[in-house]
């Protein structure tokens, strides 16, 4: 997926500042932002599996067990600190950074945006062009072969065609054997008159 | 971030949110509500208040799911609500659908027979699969549902229940929809991504429209069978089973 998919969670107790905040980033990220005074209230919604969170400092570290607990359907979530002074961060594995209570809404976006593009630019890494190999797979499983036969037929292990099943999948985004034989047609690796719909 | 609450008007709610419009159809509620409330409209359809903002702000905004308070409503009113939502893809949805892609098909140029007809047979597997997933709910597992919660209502015991009763239970329902969501997935992106645009596009982008609709209402429904109405049947069931031991 080439399109990164994620929430900005601003936690903080003081209403004031998690408003601010809550506006500098909104006009940037729009609809994705969320700003809560705990972390009990997010219990009651459901968020992408990439969440980026501003937390009050103090929160942060009384809480984290909960916070992290609460967004344990997240694959990838960091934390920037929201500090009331400045000083260095205790650095972990969730947290990215911090940006202090007076800092310009440019340093806030700034650091949000760095966070931000490190992840989807990993995502964005995957090739979609199908390999040889790859089309050589995809027509026999357009045309109802299992992993068995396929493994058999181009003399490899099952184990190389799962892979490659995946690959292909990953890739154009298709997962049913009819959808991929669908793409198969359209793209001329296969005749319509070989595929068994299954 | 806005949440509707008792005494929001009707007509906010649909003119944030056009999609509402279904959901409101399954309580019963008309259009031509002038400036009515929710509290006024719920009081006058007879429709729990309370259950029908959960639904509407959970429906509205896709991140908020009150899991807590939605717990706390009969699982016949969630069954009746789920069975209504059933009733809408069966009757209005799916034969909507099933125009609008015969229309966009009916205009792609005739050598691409092929894969045509390969198309409506992935939509025609796909509708298959869901009416069989929606019928065996609807046969199957909605009235053993209600059946525990009458037993659970009436402080009737586990061991005073019928065979076929007993012989079920909310574990073994398929908690997976992941099936059907990926060829719905797979349709939607062999349209946007591969097939080539020999068709007229205004009818494409109608079917596609249709498709995510479904999608979207598809989600929210599974969303409200998974953490809502199974938990809630194997809390009922594990009341009853306890009924036993200290009978």
């Amino acid at each position: 997926m080439s399109f990164f998919d994620f929430n900005i969670i601003i936690l903080h107790s003081i209403p004031v500042i998690r408003s601010g905040l809550y506006q500098i980033l909104y006009e940037e990220f729009g609809a994705n932002t969320f700003m809560f005074g705990t972390h009990e209230q997010l219990e009651n919604y459901r968020f992408s599996e990439n969440i980026l969170f501003f937390i009050e400092e103090d929160y942060y570290y009384r809480h984290k067990h909960e916070i992290i607990m609460t967004a344990k359907t997240a694959q990838w979530k960091k934390v920037i600190l929201i500090k009331m002074l400045p000083g260095k961060n205790f650095m972990e594995e969730y947290i990215f950074g911090s940006v202090n209570f007076n800092d310009s809404e440019n340093q806030i976006l700034t650091i949000a945006k760095d966070c931000i593009s490190k992840k989807s630019q990993q995502t964005e890494a995957i090739n979609h062009n199908l390999s040889e190999r790859e089309k050589e797979i995809l027509k026999n499983i357009a045309c109802g072969l299992s992993n068995k036969e396929i493994a058999d037929r181009l003399f490899i292990s099952i184990h190389t065609v799962i892979s490659h099943r995946k690959n292909i999948t990953q890739k154009l985004g298709i997962k049913s054997i009819s959808g991929l034989a669908i793409y198969a047609v359209i793209n001329n690796i296969v005749e319509a008159a070989d595929i068994k719909m299954v | 971030m806005n949440k509707f609450s008792l005494t929001s008007r009707l007509s906010d709610l649909i003119h944030a949110n056009i999609g509402l419009l279904p959901v409101l159809n399954r309580f019963n509620i008309e259009l031509g509500f002038g400036d009515k409330t929710v509290q006024e409209i719920c009081d006058s359809k007879i429709v729990n208040p309370d259950f029908f903002l959960e639904i509407v702000n959970a429906y509205h905004n896709e991140h908020y799911f009150p899991q807590r308070s939605l717990m706390q409503f009969s699982s016949i009113l969630v069954v009746n609500y789920l069975s209504k939502t059933h009733r809408y893809y069966i009757e209005v949805l799916m034969p909507e659908l099933d125009v609008l892609l015969d229309r966009m098909l009916s205009f792609m140029l005739k050598n691409n027979m092929t894969y045509i007809d390969l198309i409506k047979k992935f939509y025609s597997d796909y509708k298959r699969e869901l009416i069989v997933h929606i019928e065996n709910e609807e046969k199957n597992v909605f009235p053993f549902i209600k059946e525990i919660q009458h037993a659970f209502d009436k402080g009737i015991s586990y061991n005073e229940l019928p065979a076929e009763i007993k012989a079920f239970s909310i574990e073994t329902f398929e908690k997976e929809h992941s099936n059907l969501d990926e060829k719905l997935l797979d349709l939607k992106n062999i349209i946007i991504k591969y097939l080539p645009p020999d068709y007229n596009s205004s009818s494409c982008h109608n079917f596609l429209m249709k498709l995510f609709f479904l999608e979207k209402d598809l989600i929210d429904h599974a969303r409200i069978e998974d953490k809502i109405l199974v938990p809630k049947v194997l809390e009922l069931e594990s009341v009853l089973k306890r009924r036993i031991s200290e009978s």
